[in-house]
């Protein structure tokens, strides 16, 4: 079965959920937050202040923040180099994480890692990667920790439809069924793995059987949809908190123009363009909170017009700190 | 392309004039032909091209050159061999061998010249002012290693006996190459040796002043006179005279004969030199010279004396240009203003490198010497 | 056997002094998991954790699934979570499967964190040369890791490096590895029970004054019979064991080096980028002047290991092979 994220102008709001207002809120705050970053690093890195590349996560927004709302402040996060709305989410201050893109010493890695490499194990935030699938073995283990532990915690892993294929993601899998092991899979499906769409690369058109091939419960979703991101993510969560084992839950979405801010686009960017912005979740929720009246017009647009301000200080801030010392690339290559 | 550079023929060398190019500019030229003649202060030297190619002349005729300039540039004519193999090396499977083979170890270079020695005997030879063109080497291709020049000096913690052995080896190895390499010529005479009896007999009894003493007070003045001859032969033929005399003298040790330094012996008194003298036998005898004092001589004296020895014909101590031996002081008749007398006489030989100094040098050293057994103290200092 | 407070000195072969650290990990406070393939109830395949799924249970000692890749991934992710993770491959040959995730993940999650994620894991693997198990199944390749920054490694060559070694290793917050030795898991030797070795110190196996050999693993007890061989003819050679590659104690070697002026190096990887070339290139560029001739290497031909005997015999070195190295250096 395919399922697709529907255009904006299509979507038609359902019922209103049975949330809080305050909690309906949060989530479209957070997604014009990840938003406004990643907009504010794509300018930066434009006028040269963000070395090497950076990989946005526009137009995936309503996956970070539906799946990131079900968790626990001392829950786990691993993800990869296209992991900012992961890492702004869970918690990690901004601007460090501006800093850290910068290259600056007060960056959140002290400039080691940049924009790939994030860590913040106070917030939950263990890693992002630079390896595809690097990081999914990983959260594995992590997730076997949490159980050995009997810590209750839960681990989510994100990772795309590239990573899919890695030989890498089977283990995984295999593994975290196998022991049960307190993780949740959120796949972001979004068509294309740099240049080579899923139709070229993928034997069948649903990741989540892959899951289903070890056993492990798994649901797809459209990943625009906020609301349905949450609610299969929390089946999972829940899941894995009662020490039922792991969940797959695949998101479908469509990535944003360009693979990063230092790749070409495709054969015809304004299509690509198009195409995401057709089916933004941001627009799609902000249609559903007004249709609910959950806030007005107004007060939407003075969020965003808050968080934008708010973000744009933080990079005014972080392209202010210092660059680290020569000396410091000695450093911590072991721990003492 | 490699370049003919001016070579460091001595220490003291600073630059060189080209006096004369013996081959034509866009010569081919052979690895090792000659290719210019220079002159330094002290000698006129050939130089030879290190490497097969074309000569392209840069420094002309009556040019003075640094040490270490460009003389002349020579390109390669033809890819060597070498090179080749190397160029097309890419897919060549390598050979497993366990190790490199004996092959590799180079020849002798030329230019800049030297002979093959392992950095660790350089240093060595370096520390001890052994020169290494007077050392045949004895390591694999010729290469001369640090048992060649005396092993390793003994503050650097290695067992003494071993360090006797290695020393002898090398004095051995010495001998054997100086005895080899060196024409010999001596130049002997029977000196009047009145001087050196009475300043015996000035003497205070236990000043511990030695007829030795005396022979390196009186030598090392001689020297002063006769300054060829206190030199050391460099492996290119030029021979560097020193100004100050550092006379190597001849102790027998148990372990064999080792020829301790006194240095600038021409400026100590007797009283000087015999304390230097006594110091450095002793040491010579425990096996505990450093290798300081080992180094350095200009010119070396062996006193026989004190055997019924009166004239024996030395082995020259290369790169020293000359060696002098002593016999023994013993009364002899000698015709005086036409009357037979009794005197005290030694017969005395110079050993001289024929390379590097002729006979007439040895007897004005010989008649230098008996004028300066007269100038002897007769008291002590 | 319970961690004892005053040392005690008994014989243990290497494979038990290793299981016996092990043990003592697993006996100490801090969460610890051993995973890999068949070292469950099965004990390992060379025996070495036999006993311990008995004792401590299956949550800790766990066998995985066949997937290197997928299981040091887990290790790391349990040591950045808190759990200290011992993670046994098989054969020092399969690394190959699980590179990413030693070189690129866990050498480098400290560095590029600024130092926020410490990966306290330890990979045990061993050298299975000379067994005539072939070209996939044969071969030493502690240089590869050597080149990158961010992993220690061990290298012991008797139980008692092995168990001093290994208890560093489970107290380091560092990924660290731990390369064993087929050939020498059965080898007695004296044990001080409740030693750490600190890494980074060189052992000097046995002192002399002609020649320096710096010998790894299995090439240790060969440098040995050759230093006894060579010792007849009365050239006396000081042989050097590293016993850790990362941090290494080039002070040690150097030393040697300035006193004999000859070296040698020994080991059963291949020549060409085995360990020799990093000694060999170390001690002339800071301690050129102490050569007396250039250094030697002792190594496995660059060949695929064959598998029969003969091959075996003609591709890796042995004490011959040190002899012949020492009289080249002493020619």
């Amino acid at each position: 079965m395919t399922i697709a994220p529907v255009p904006v102008e299509e979507s038609v709001p359902g019922p209103r959920p049975e949330l809080t207002g305050e909690s309906l809120l949060a989530l479209y705050r957070e997604m014009v937050r990840v938003r406004s970053f990643e907009e504010e690093v794509i300018d930066a890195f434009g006028k040269g202040l963000i070395p090497g590349s950076t990989h946005p996560c526009i137009g995936a927004e309503a996956i970070k923040a539906g799946a990131l709302s079900t968790l626990a402040a001392e829950d786990l996060v691993f993800a990869t180099y296209r992991g900012h709305g992961e890492a702004l989410i869970k918690g990690v201050e901004p601007v460090s994480m501006m800093a850290e893109l910068m290259g600056r010493a007060t960056g959140l890695c002290k400039g080691k890692g940049g924009s790939m490499h994030l860590s913040d194990p106070s917030v939950g935030l263990i890693s992002t990667n630079a390896i595809v699938a690097g990081h999914i073995p990983m959260a594995g283990g992590a997730a076997l920790s949490c159980q050995f532990r009997r810590t209750g915690q839960v681990v989510l892993c994100f990772f795309g439809d590239g990573a899919s294929c890695e030989g890498e993601f089977f283990e995984a899998m295999n593994m975290a069924m196998l022991w049960k092991v307190p993780l949740v899979f959120v796949c972001e499906n979004n068509g294309i793995a740099i240049s080579v769409p899923t139709s070229k690369s993928q034997a069948t058109p649903d990741i989540a059987d892959r899951a289903r091939g070890f056993g492990m419960p798994a649901s797809i979703v459209d990943g625009n949809d906020v609301l349905a991101v949450q609610a299969a993510v929390a089946e999972g969560v829940e899941r894995a908190r009662a020490g039922g084992g792991p969940t797959f839950v695949e998101c479908k979405t469509v990535r944003w123009e360009r693979h990063s801010a230092f790749s070409a686009g495709g054969s015809d960017p304004a299509e690509q363009r198009r195409a995401w912005q057709r089916v933004d979740p941001i627009p799609r929720f902000r249609k559903a909170l007004l249709f609910w009246g959950i806030a007005t017009e107004a007060e939407l647009e003075d969020l965003d017009r808050g968080i934008r301000a708010a973000i744009r200080s933080i990079r005014e801030e972080a392209e202010r700190a210092p660059f680290p010392a020569p000396d410091s690339i000695y450093e911590d290559i072991f721990a003492p | 392309m490699t370049a003919v550079l001016v070579p460091q023929l001595s220490l003291s060398m600073e630059e060189a004039r080209v006096s004369r190019w013996l081959v034509e500019d866009g010569a081919a030229v052979r690895a090792g032909q000659l290719v210019v003649e220079v002159e330094t202060d002290k000698a006129t030297v050939e130089i030879e091209a290190q490497a097969a190619g074309v000569l392209r002349i840069v420094a002309r005729e009556g040019a003075i050159v640094a040490v270490d300039g460009v003389l002349a540039e020579l390109e390669a004519a033809l890819p060597s061999a070498a090179s080749q193999e190397r160029a097309d090396g890419a897919g060549t499977a390598p050979v497993p061998v366990a190790h490199a083979a004996e092959s590799a170890v180079l020849a002798p270079r030329a230019g800049r010249s030297g002979p093959v020695a392992s950095p660790a005997a350089r240093r060595v030879a370096r520390e001890r002012g052994i020169e290494l063109a007077a050392v045949r080497g004895s390591g694999p291709g010729g290469r001369i290693v640090t048992r060649d020049v005396g092993g390793i000096p003994a503050e650097e913690g290695r067992a003494s006996a071993d360090g006797d052995d290695r020393l002898r080896e090398a004095v051995v190895a010495n001998i054997a190459a100086s005895w080899q390499q060196i024409p010999h010529v001596h130049i002997g005479a029977e000196l009047a040796a009145d001087g050196v009896m009475r300043a015996r007999a000035a003497v205070a009894p236990g000043a511990g002043v030695t007829v030795t003493d005396m022979l390196v007070v009186a030598l090392a003045r001689a020297l002063g006179e006769v300054p060829e001859l206190n030199a050391v032969r460099r492996s290119d033929g030029s021979v560097e005279r020193s100004a100050a005399v550092h006379l190597s003298i001849a102790v027998a040790t148990a372990g064999g004969v080792v020829a301790p330094v006194i240095r600038d012996a021409g400026s100590l008194t007797l009283a000087d030199v015999a304390r230097v003298r006594s110091r450095l036998v002793e040491a010579a005898r425990h096996g505990t010279l450093d290798g300081h004092e080992l180094s350095g001589g200009t010119c070396t004296l062996s006193n026989l004396g004190a055997h019924p020895v009166d004239f024996f014909a030395p082995v020259v101590s290369g790169p020293q240009v000359a060696m002098v031996a002593a016999g023994r002081v013993t009364d002899r008749p000698v015709a005086l203003d036409g009357l037979l007398g009794i005197r005290p006489r030694m017969w005395v030989n110079v050993a001289l490198d024929h390379r590097a100094a002729d006979g007439e040098a040895g007897g004005r050293l010989l008649a230098a010497l008996e004028r300066q057994f007269t100038l002897l103290p007769g008291g002590t200092a | 056997m319970a961690t004892t407070a005053a040392p005690i000195t008994t014989t243990l072969t290497m494979s038990e002094a290793i299981n016996q650290a092990l043990r003592e990990a697993l006996d100490g406070p801090e969460p610890i998991m051993i995973i890999g393939q068949d070292i469950g109830p099965y004990g390992g395949t060379f025996g070495v954790t036999r006993g311990l799924f008995e004792d401590y249970g299956e949550e800790r000692i766990r066998d995985a699934p066949l997937c290197e890749s997928g299981t040091v991934g887990y290790a790391i992710g349990l040591a950045v979570t808190g759990v200290r993770a011992v993670c046994e491959i098989e054969f020092f040959d399969f690394v190959g499967v699980a590179m990413d995730q030693i070189f690129n993940q866990a050498a480098k999650l400290h560095y590029f964190t600024g130092g926020k994620l410490t990966v306290p894991l330890v990979i045990r693997t061993p050298i299975v040369a000379r067994m005539g198990m072939g070209p996939q199944h044969s071969q030493s390749l502690e240089s590869w890791f050597m080149h990158i920054p961010g992993i220690k490694i061990a290298v012991p060559s008797n139980a008692a490096d092995a168990y001093g070694l290994l208890r560093s290793a489970l107290v380091d917050q560092n990924p660290i590895l731990f390369v064993e030795n087929v050939r020498l898991y059965g080898r007695r030797g004296e044990v001080e029970l409740g030693e750490a070795i600190p890494f980074g110190r060189a052992r000097i196996a046995r002192e002399g004054t002609d020649a320096t050999v710096v010998a790894l693993s299995g090439m240790v007890d060969e440098a040995l019979v050759a230093a006894d061989r060579l010792a007849e003819r009365g050239i006396s050679i000081e042989v050097i064991d590293p016993r850790t590659l990362a941090p290494l104690d080039m002070e040690t070697i150097l030393d040697s080096l300035r006193k004999t002026m000859r070296l040698a190096v020994a080991h059963d990887a291949h020549r060409t980028l085995g360990f020799g070339a990093e000694i060999a290139a170390r001690c002339m560029e800071e301690a050129f002047d102490y050569l007396d001739a250039p250094v030697e290497r002792v190594a496995c031909l660059d060949v695929p290991i064959p598998c029969t005997p003969s091959g075996i015999e003609s591709v890796y070195p042995a004490a011959a092979d040190v002899v012949a190295a020492v009289e080249r250096l002493v020619a």
